[in-house]
């Protein structure tokens, strides 16, 4: 997620802590690819350091399988396909498609706000 | 266009741009619903609703696979009813429905194959007090094998309704075969007099054979004859006083498809020139379930013996 300030990017979120005049300073920080935006006003002082938390919301996800499959996100067992509705906080995740007979396969899907993410898995495939 | 992002290309499946090109609107509800998009596939179903052609039970199934996909459970809840009342013993195969919506179809299946069966024994009762024994069979027959169903393995009147439709399938069979035994009796006398006093209708029907017959060196094959949806006599209506007082009897030969319907009806001994005609018209309406062997539609033939009784 980048961090933008009034001169542009000046940093990424989770990355290392970003250098700033001391003062009050109005900081965007956004991901286009999953559609997100969030402004914060941050009055830094000198000497200081000053840690912004940042919750990233939930966006809705689909998942299916053929014939069908228990699906995990993230390592966490989400149920039976066919799944729908799903919250999941946005950017990538890891699902796993298991069947008893068919195997497991996996997979990452972007999870945004623009639009529910759908993910399927044809486990009759090779 | 619904595209799944995803990061693992090699691993994902491309969801097509589903809906373009399909053919069979059921087609393009499944592409939607492999794609996981439900509300889509929910959208291609009522269309696919609306085609003559479209296979019921499985449009059921879908919807209640998107609403369950959905999470709306009450819905489901009624397409399952709905899927119950096409066909009551459709279970979706463990192949293709996962543990959690086979669990949800036999929770209604058990709420509602108590009332399907014993609506069918009243059916087959009805049919059976018709003389309609081929019906009546087949309805006691379904009550037994839905009596049988895993998803009524706790219901407490099951041995009971066992009991019952097991009573009506042996008082079927053995009414079937009087009636049978009496048919080939009267066949090739003379008319009955009608007794004083006894009504008759004015035209009746009676099948005489319907043969279905396995393939030679085929033993052990399971044939069934066609069964009557639609066979309705036209009315008798004599010309003149004279046919009035008089009994006609014809033989009618009919050919039916293996939908059911009659592809060809031919007057094999003629009734009444008063009547045939409309006799064959009327017949070429009829409707069956068609006669099967091992199961499978098979085209058959039906001899029906026509009887038009005085009106005065």
């Amino acid at each position: 997620m980048h961090v933008v300030g009034r001169q542009g990017i000046i940093g990424t979120a989770g990355a290392e802590a970003i250098a700033l005049p001391a003062g009050r300073h109005e900081l965007e920080f956004r991901n286009d690819d999953v559609g997100y935006l969030e402004r914060r006003t941050v009055d830094l002082q000198a000497g200081r350091t000053t840690r912004l938390h940042i919750d990233a919301p939930a966006g809705r996800l689909h998942i299916n399988a053929l014939p069908w499959a228990e699906v995990w996100i993230d390592g966490r067992l989400a149920g039976e396909t066919p799944l729908g509705n799903l919250e999941a906080s946005i950017g990538p995740h890891e699902v796993i498609f298991r069947h008893p007979e068919l195997g497991e396969r996996r997979t990452t899907v972007l999870v945004t706000l623009k639009e529910p993410a759908r993910v399927s898995m044809d486990l009759r495939q090779p | 266009m619904n595209i799944v992002r995803t990061l693992l290309a090699s691993l994902a499946m491309t969801i097509p741009s589903a809906g373009v090109g399909a053919e069979n609107p059921l087609d393009d509800a499944k592409t939607h619903y492999a794609a996981a998009a439900y509300e889509e596939a929910l959208s291609a179903l009522r269309r696919a609703a609306g085609s003559p052609d479209v296979d019921r039970i499985e449009l059921e199934q879908y919807r209640v696979l998107c609403l369950i996909g959905l999470g709306r459970t009450a819905e489901a809840v009624d397409a399952v009813a709905a899927m119950i009342e096409l066909d009551p013993r459709h279970v979706p195969s463990p192949a293709v429905a996962s543990p959690k919506v086979r669990s949800l179809i036999t929770t209604v299946r058990r709420q509602r194959l108590p009332g399907i069966i014993r609506s069918v024994i009243g059916r087959g009762r009805t049919a059976l007090e018709q003389g309609a024994f081929e019906e009546a069979e087949n309805d006691f027959g379904l009550a037994l094998a839905l009596v049988d169903d895993d998803a009524l393995r706790e219901w407490p009147d099951r041995e009971d309704v066992r009991t019952l439709a097991d009573g009506f399938t042996a008082l079927t069979t053995t009414l079937r075969r009087r009636a049978a035994a009496e048919a080939v009796q009267a066949l090739p006398s003379k008319p009955p007099a009608q007794r004083p006093g006894e009504r008759h209708a004015d035209a009746t029907s009676r099948t005489i054979q319907s043969p279905v017959a396995p393939p030679a060196g085929l033993a052990g094959v399971t044939v069934q004859p066609p069964v009557p949806i639609l066979q309705t006599m036209p009315a008798w209506l004599p010309p003149d006083a004279f046919a009035s007082t008089r009994e006609y009897h014809g033989i009618l030969k009919i050919e039916i498809g293996i939908d059911g319907r009659v592809k060809s009806a031919r007057i094999e001994d003629p009734s009444h020139p008063a009547y045939d005609g409309r006799l064959l018209h009327a017949a070429r309406q009829w409707v069956f379930n068609p006669a099967t062997r091992d199961g499978q539609p098979v085209e058959s033939e039906k001899v029906i013996a026509v009887q038009l009784h005085p009106t005065r």
